[in-house]
């Protein structure tokens, strides 16, 4: 709401059209049924719209202020149409004033405005109410305006971020390298080879269903899991070892799709495809009270794979839990003597599968 | 393939028993089957070894020293480019990269004729690689110019060095970038100081300028390229120079320009 309405040039091109319309017709009204001279008409006229442009101005304020962001009609207005009285009042004080003080060369109209007094703040309370709806009216759509903004923004994050889960889930340097690896199973041996398409399907199968809001249960989510490990198996053979240990407690725990899978992949790259030792990738999950921890570590060579900054995969995983717990620093990393942990923190919640 | 050889090289048919020494250099067991299977159809070829990373790779190079090897980009403690730099510059031999869709090593070729194979690796598009390098080595040229100039490029096309390969005496050392205190130029070599060690390579200061992350490094004096946060001030010397003491107490040499530059980037 950081607008100021004379910002806009069309509202102020309706203020302003107000206060021409209101000042031509007054006059011309004034002239017509009074018998005074036109050149105190016109000051008078002059004065005392010009003094209500100005002291009308700061009626936005108390429209855009009361009731802090609310936008419910009567709140506002009520509050509005008070500030709207003191300020006819402080309006026909003034203007009379000004209207005496410069009416000194024609007798009598001094006495004439404060006889007329009781009209001239009537007028100004109708006037009042027509400015404070225009500046409501003006309110409102801006603040419509800013919540629409507000919206397709999330929309968007929302998008991208499943943009992002869906090209993460397909890092097409592991498609392509498994795709290699068949190609050399189908020579040497066939069968291997037909295994591993399955098992590539199966896997492409459950990450490509997935949106990123999805939820699934451990167990589910694991045994994909254990279908990415087989085919890195294929490449990487004895060097790569993992060991995941299951709570039966924990198989029907809720957690989001391919929640996992990232870090197991980023378990694969920095601590198995980097090491020319066979590396064991270990997952544990603990339940203390409402809550379940999810470790998956692997061993690193510390003189060769720095631990620098996080890479998008984590960010992503990130992004999520934003979405989906509204928090995200569910997901923690550690980097420690050689070992490099990542531990999701969930709600102990159980996962019912949709019928 | 018979047929390429005469139609590649006539003076072929006096000679069709040489063989070309290769390495198949590649951390994956069922990729390098598969390059195997390809190369049994070039009689031409001797595969003398398959090493499974970078330090067997370049200790395998300076054995054999072999005309052609099929090199894995992506593999274990070192990645193909930095075995390279292990690896003396009159043993490089012809290189066939081998790589699955990666951005940066596709951007290195993108702009180099040099050959590179992606994975999944085609039968076809392996026996183009193999004929256009058979057809190298029996024009013999051993000049790796390509080679060099995709090594290159596949740096500055990507991004900055994190760190540098070194070999030392026997051993291997990996300088991360933001362990070097400055680079100095001596003639073909450059002196690369760490906090407590210093490095020999045979690389020019130039090379260097180009590749580390200009946030952290600023060139201060003709033969000093100096990381920011090493220095620990800034001293003036006589009429035009100053010195710069680093954390580990090293002195270098800093320019009239390169001080102003330094000025400018601590805004002193």
């Amino acid at each position: 709401m950081k607008e100021f309405f004379l910002n806009d040039k069309k509202f102020l091109a309706y203020y302003i059209g107000l206060w021409l319309i209101t000042t031509t017709g007054l006059f011309l009204v004034l002239k017509k049924t009074l018998s005074w001279d036109y050149l105190p008409l016109l000051a008078d006229t002059l004065i005392s719209t010009v003094l209500f442009f100005f002291i009308f101005l700061s009626l936005w304020y108390v429209v855009r202020f009361a009731g802090g962001y609310s936008v419910q009609m009567p709140d506002k207005l009520l509050s509005t149409f008070i500030a709207a009285g003191v300020l006819v009042a402080i309006w026909a004080y003034l203007s009379s004033q000004a209207l005496i003080l410069s009416s000194s060369e024609w007798p009598g109209y001094g006495q004439f405005v404060l006889d007329t007094l009781w009209i001239r703040a009537l007028m100004g309370a109708v006037l009042a109410v027509i400015v404070n709806l225009l500046f409501y009216n003006f309110y409102l759509i801006s603040f419509n305006r800013q919540a629409a903004e507000r919206e397709s923004q999330l929309k968007e994050l929302v998008q991208r971020t499943e943009l992002q889960a869906l090209k993460n889930q397909l890092n097409p340097h592991f498609i392509y390298n498994s795709l290699n690896s068949i190609s050399s199973l189908t020579i040497t041996t066939p069968e291997k080879a037909r295994e591993m398409i399955i098992r590539l399907s199966d896997f492409l199968r459950y990450a490509l269903k997935q949106d990123a809001m999805q939820m699934t249960s451990l167990e589910k989510e694991l045994e994909n899991i254990e279908y990415y490990l087989q085919i890195e198996k294929v490449r990487f053979g004895e060097k790569l070892r993992y060991r995941l240990e299951i709570n039966p407690l924990l198989k029907n725990l809720a957690l989001p799709v391919m929640i996992l899978q990232p870090l197991f992949e980023n378990a694969v790259k920095h601590g198995v495809q980097k090491s020319s030792e066979p590396s064991e990738i270990r997952f544990v999950a603990a339940i203390r009270d409402q809550e379940v921890t999810l470790l998956i570590s692997n061993v690193f060579d510390s003189k060769f794979d720095r631990f620098r900054s996080e890479g998008v995969g984590l960010e992503n995983i990130r992004n999520r839990l934003r979405l989906i717990y509204g928090n995200g620093k569910l997901l923690s990393v550690k980097a420690d003597e050689g070992v490099f942990t990542a531990s999701l923190t969930l709600p102990k919640t159980e996962y019912h599968e949709e019928v | 393939m018979r047929a390429f050889l005469r139609q590649a090289s006539p003076s072929q048919k006096l000679n069709t028993m040489k063989k070309y020494k290769a390495l198949i250099i590649e951390d994956e067991q069922p990729a390098r089957d598969l390059l195997k299977v390809f190369l049994k159809d070039f009689p031409a070829i001797e595969l003398l070894e398959e090493c499974t990373d970078g330090f067997e790779g370049a200790k395998a190079i300076a054995k054999h020293k072999p005309d052609l090897v099929f090199l894995d980009i992506q593999m274990p403690r070192i990645n193909g480019f930095e075995m390279l730099e292990l690896v003396d510059e009159e043993n490089l031999p012809l290189v066939i990269f081998t790589t699955a869709f990666d951005q940066f090593a596709l951007k290195a070729f993108e702009v180099n004729a040099l050959d590179y194979l992606l994975k999944p690796v085609s039968a076809e598009r392996f026996r183009q690689a193999v004929a256009k390098a058979l057809q190298a080595l029996e024009a013999g040229s051993t000049k790796n110019e390509s080679l060099l100039k995709a090594m290159d490029s596949a740096i500055i096309g990507g991004k900055f060095l994190d760190r540098i390969v070194l070999r030392s005496g026997e051993g291997v050392h990996v300088v991360a970038e933001e362990d070097i205190y400055c680079i100095e130029a001596q003639d073909d070599y450059v002196l690369i100081s760490t906090s407590g060690d210093e490095f020999l390579k045979k690389r020019t200061l130039k090379y260097f300028e180009e590749r580390l992350d200009p946030t952290y490094f600023q060139k201060v004096h003709r033969s000093f390229l100096v990381r920011l946060d090493a220095i620990q001030k800034v001293e003036p010397y006589s009429k035009d120079a100053y010195l710069a003491i680093l954390k580990n107490g090293r002195k270098i040499s800093v320019s009239k320009s390169g001080y102003s530059e330094l000025r400018q980037r601590f805004d002193f």
